[in-house]
């Protein structure tokens, strides 16, 4: 081995996570941190909740402060972007033209957002959420709008349009789907979200196609729709998913699919090439399929996961996926992966707002989603990590005490 | 700024100054304290910030809320009576030179 150490590309959840876990455990070598932001490895999830409401300031999304790498020897190399990857030489290329080796590298590439195929989309006005830049030029521009469109009834759609209901402003949610959050929850949750929403004055309108965003001397007018109505708009959040960052991967020749193919030691296709989080997809053993995750759980302990096995000491992975969303006053978060499901179970009291709704597919329990039930999203995650699915029955019961079952 | 000392389980500690208005975890994990996980970046998600707190500081918390009660009933070491989650605590001036301990895991 040289002394070229570990390269990590992509300084996320799942890049850092690998980084820190690798000096947590003593990796003696050197280890080297490629981002293609500039600055300081930030969290992701508060960009749509706290920066978006203006409660925190940028300091306080930085995850790690400066001194951190410095007493850790893991050296930043931020606001640079990869452009190739040769496997057979060990090698990769920066942006700079500055070539790199390494003795195992870590894709850690994370997602790239959904661009929203219509014409105007590059309008004045048209906004994307990922990164802090994107969250800064939003948060800035709302400071003067009435009306804002937003495209696309998933997390980060809803997550902004509670966030702009807290400012004061008017929203109207152009969702493709015919419910909300289609692909992440339940019809039950996903009514059950529409109606928060809803109450605070939100136009939602599902099952609908854009046709373009309509501009005047450059700057967004309205949203039209293929059926010929149109919103206007003061501004527009188009937040319609991303898609795996799996370029560089690609062109190395690495086994993708969707994503960058990794085994249960997230172990790709070329020798001494790992990968982690949202750019990876692996066999679940829990779910018995390949899944692709965008969670900062899977991103972190993927992480983890790819340290351990970088120092010869890892197991299969095989964690609880887990997903959260606060909107308002309301916390949803999510155990496991309910996709295929054949039944809905409800525990506690939806008038109330606070229940769960258990997942089932022949009779064994996918996953769990809990509306202000922390309660239940955390003995969800136990028993799905252990495989125990309580009856219909009992989980619809509320004097069964789930605990009993682990 | 308010100073706070963490004492990790196997006994190490770090002295840190953070701002107010920050809450007791991220000024952690903002400077690398190794006990403190936080996967979900304090919003009250994981219960992976657990800590012990000074008992002298105690009635100088806030109260603990009912989304923190139901999560301080899952976490990994056993909750003790100065549990607390430490992404639900604000630091205030009041809090500064508290001493907080750390359990054996969080996960």
């Amino acid at each position: 081995m040289s002394d070229a150490g570990i390269v990590i590309v992509g300084s996320g959840h799942a890049g850092l996570s690998t980084a820190e876990t690798l000096r947590r455990r003593g990796y003696p070598g050197r280890v080297r941190l490629v981002g293609d932001e500039a600055g300081l490895p930030y969290q992701r999830p508060p960009l749509s909740k706290q920066f978006l409401k203006g409660e925190w300031d940028e300091t306080r999304l930085i995850q790690r402060n400066a001194e951190f790498y410095v007493k850790h020897d893991i050296e930043l190399i931020q606001g640079h972007r990869v452009i190739g990857v040769d496997p057979d030489h060990y090698s990769l290329e920066l942006d700079s033209g500055e070539q790199l080796t390494w003795d195992k590298l870590v894709l850690t590439t994370g997602s790239r957002l959904k661009r929203l195929p219509v014409p105007g989309e590059g309008a004045e006005g048209v906004y994307y959420l990922r990164t802090l830049a994107q969250a800064k030029a939003l948060r800035a521009a709302l400071t003067d709008v009435t009306r804002v469109v937003v495209i696309g009834g998933g997390f980060i759609g809803l997550e902004a349009t509670a966030a702009f209901v807290d400012a004061g402003k008017q929203v109207c949610v152009l969702n493709g789907a015919d419910t909300l959050l289609p692909r992440a929850a339940s019809a039950l949750v996903a009514r059950y979200m529409a109606s928060l929403h809803q109450a605070r004055g939100v136009q939602i309108e599902n099952g609908i196609a854009v046709a373009a965003i309509n501009a005047h001397n450059g700057r967004v007018l309205d949203v039209a729709l293929q059926d010929g109505r149109t919103f206007p708009a003061d501004i527009v959040l188009v937040g319609i998913g991303v898609e795996p960052d799996a370029t560089l991967a690609e062109a190395a020749g690495l086994k993708c699919k969707d994503g960058v193919l990794i085994d249960e030691l997230c172990r790709t296709s070329a020798p001494d090439i790992l990968a982690a989080g949202d750019c990876a997809r692996f066999r679940h053993p829990l779910y018995h399929r390949l899944v692709r995750l965008e969670s900062i759980q899977n991103a972190i302990e993927q992480g983890k996961h790819v340290a351990a096995t970088l120092l010869g000491d890892s197991e299969p992975y095989a964690a609880v996926p887990w997903f959260w969303s606060d909107q308002y006053d309301t916390k949803l978060q999510i155990a496991g992966l309910a996709d295929g499901h054949d039944l809905e179970v409800i525990r506690g009291d939806e008038q109330g707002g606070s229940f769960s709704v258990f997942c089932y597919a022949r009779r064994r329990l996918l996953a769990v989603e809990s509306i202000n039930a922390p309660a239940d999203h955390m003995i969800s995650r136990r028993l799905i990590q252990s495989a125990i699915s309580p009856t219909a029955d009992d989980a619809a019961n509320p004097n069964f005490n789930l605990r009993d079952l682990l | 700024m308010v100073k706070i000392t963490y004492i990790e389980a196997d006994g190490r500690s770090y002295e840190i100054e953070a701002p107010e208005g920050w809450s007791l975890m991220e000024a952690a994990f903002h400077n690398g304290v190794e006990g403190i996980e936080a996967e979900c970046g304090g919003a009250c998600n994981c219960a992976t910030c657990h800590v012990y707190i000074d008992e002298n500081y105690l009635d100088k918390l806030p109260p603990i809320g009912p989304t923190e009660e139901e999560m301080l009933e899952c976490t990994a070491a056993e909750r003790r009576p100065n549990s607390r989650l430490s992404c639900q605590i604000e630091l205030t001036a009041e809090l500064d030179g508290m001493v907080v301990d750390l359990p054996e895991t969080q996960i």
